[in-house]
């Protein structure tokens, strides 16, 4: 499905029936990484995939947007679904996004599930943008200033063959496609002056958060930031995972993420 | 509200409503009212509670002389059979955990998909001496009170919860503490403990389990579940932040959440 923004195609996916859930990308993925998970996460739920703008299937976007300018982008795709209030869950990028739009919109977001995420591009995180940035001039650079960072120790250390077939795909494929390289400048680029600190504080939605505990990149004390900035938020640490969770642990991720957004009510203790 | 005998002995269970049978093992000081609040949120998630209170538990009958842990095992093989059941999913919290591993051991086909929160594969002498204490403590309300209650929660469930731990010491201190026949159970009960140990079974336990972890647990330290972790075949482990040994308690809504998540998604989900 399209949705046509500042006269721009955004590409946009649905599957099943109930209350609205919205999946926001990590800066390199797109609709197609979460094929697996589709059937779990669309059991029970309006389940939205979506190519934020420079990714996957949308469009290329001028330089100099922003993270604002995604979240306004979102809310003008809720308001073209006629959504007033979904669930979101985000992850990386996606989850630093899903931060900006309860910040932004804040009734529009009625549950948050955010995986390894982080609040705020600090000096350490800026200057791992420029590495990448730098690394867009070649496949090999690219692929080895961003994926060993992605995947835990662990991860890369059990599925070494895996891995490896990765690196041939990307490297012959996406990394080698100048398009896709430009796509992630600018995408990079839009996060580099993103500081959401004093505003999360005010988000108000039940929240969630998953810190991997090998999370090079947006790193574990970076999650928990943000568990302890927002009132109520509840932190789950995942030893011996990287930042890439949802593919390196797929199902005990579908297993938090729905118990999260399937169960909505507050147990009394006694 | 049921009951079957099990060697002589009266065990009280209740099956709750509809849906994949899920066992319920309750915490050494726990029986099956502890669950309330928790059953309907567990129901809409597709599972069929099955409480029990263990041996010498809540309202099973009381033991004469100790046993060991596998005894709860036994126990529990003779009720999955009363019920007509050939597999059901377990959940265990601490020794319901401990006994749900020592079932889990001696009959792998019973057994589904286990949650496992705050336990531990053996009892070594560290945890047993900390069960030494509370039959020290048992012929006193208060200081079985103060031994084995503020261990078991987080200083910062006790900041939240101040009003609710005061109101439940003076709850605990003059009913279940101050029983001498809870405290007679609660030593048998201890000293069942003592004779856990599955680290040598650990391998052929290949249902997949959630282990639950809680980084402020003084009883049951997360260095444990990381072991299970290790060394138990298809392991799943979280560990939450602030949290105490009773990680139920202090955090409900997002223990229903793993709970409900792990056991109502079952499907493999392939790597691209």
């Amino acid at each position: 499905m399209i949705f046509t923004y500042q006269g721009k195609d955004i590409h946009y996916q649905e599957q099943g029936q109930g209350h609205p859930l919205l999946l926001l990308n990590g800066v390199m993925m797109s609709t197609e990484s979460w094929a697996p998970f589709i059937a779990p996460f669309s059991q029970n739920h309006r389940l939205i995939l979506i190519d934020l703008m420079d990714q996957g299937k949308s469009a290329a976007f001028p330089e100099g947007y922003r993270m604002a300018d995604q979240a306004a982008m979102l809310q003008a795709f809720l308001d073209h679904l006629g959504l007033a209030r979904v669930s979101v869950l985000g992850t990386s990028y996606g989850g630093a996004l899903a931060l900006q739009l309860a910040c932004d919109a804040p009734g529009r977001v009625d549950r948050l599930l955010l995986a390894a995420t982080r609040a705020w591009t600090d000096p350490l995180f800026r200057d791992m943008c420029e590495s990448w940035l730098h690394a867009t001039a070649s496949p090999q650079a690219f692929y080895t200033a961003t994926i060993p960072l992605f995947y835990g120790a662990t991860f890369q250390r059990n599925q070494a063959p895996w891995m490896a077939h990765r690196r041939e795909l990307l490297e012959a494929s996406v990394f080698n496609n100048p398009d896709f390289l430009a796509r992630m400048g600018r995408l990079i680029r839009s996060i580099m002056d993103f500081d959401l600190r004093e505003r999360i504080g005010r988000i108000s939605c039940p929240t969630l958060v998953l810190a991997p505990e090998e999370d090079l990149v947006m790193m574990p004390w970076e999650n928990r930031r943000i568990a302890q900035a927002i009132p109520g938020a509840e932190l789950i640490t995942l030893p011996a995972t990287g930042h890439v969770l949802f593919l390196e642990r797929p199902e005990l991720f579908t297993a938090l993420a729905m118990g999260w957004f399937d169960y909505r009510r507050e147990i009394p203790i006694p | 509200m049921s009951a079957f005998l099990f060697e002589g002995k009266s065990v009280h269970y209740e099956v709750v409503g509809q849906g994949r049978p899920l066992l319920m093992l309750n915490g050494i000081m726990m029986s099956t009212k502890s669950w309330a609040p928790f059953l309907e949120a567990i129901q809409k998630g597709g599972s069929q509670p099955i409480l029990v209170d263990l041996l010498d538990q809540g309202q099973s009958e009381a033991m004469e002389k100790d046993f060991p842990i596998a005894r709860q095992a036994l126990m529990l093989e003779a009720l999955i059979a009363h019920l007509g059941l050939s597999q059901v999913d377990i959940f265990g919290t601490s020794y319901g955990g401990e006994v749900a591993l020592n079932l889990a051991a001696a009959r792998p086909d019973l057994v589904g998909r286990m949650v496992l929160a705050n336990t531990v594969a053996r009892t070594n002498a560290w945890l047993k001496e900390i069960g030494d204490a509370w039959i020290l403590a048992g012929g006193n309300p208060r200081a079985y009170y103060a031994t084995t209650i503020p261990v078991i929660y987080s200083p910062a469930f006790y900041d939240r919860k101040a009003q609710w731990m005061e109101n439940r010491k003076n709850l605990l201190t003059g009913t279940a503490f101050a029983s001498a026949d809870f405290q007679a159970r609660m030593a048998r009960l201890t000293r069942s403990a003592e004779s856990h140990d599955v680290t040598g079974q650990l391998h052929a336990i290949t249902c997949p389990v959630l282990l639950i972890s809680s980084q402020q647990d003084h009883i049951t330290p997360p260095e444990e579940q990381a072991y299970l972790a290790d060394h138990l075949p298809n392991a799943q482990l979280v560990l939450l932040p602030k949290t105490g040994h009773a990680a139920f308690y202090e955090r409900p809504d997002l223990f229903t959440a793993l709970l409900t998540g792990f056991l109502s998604h079952r499907e493999a989900i392939a790597l691209p």
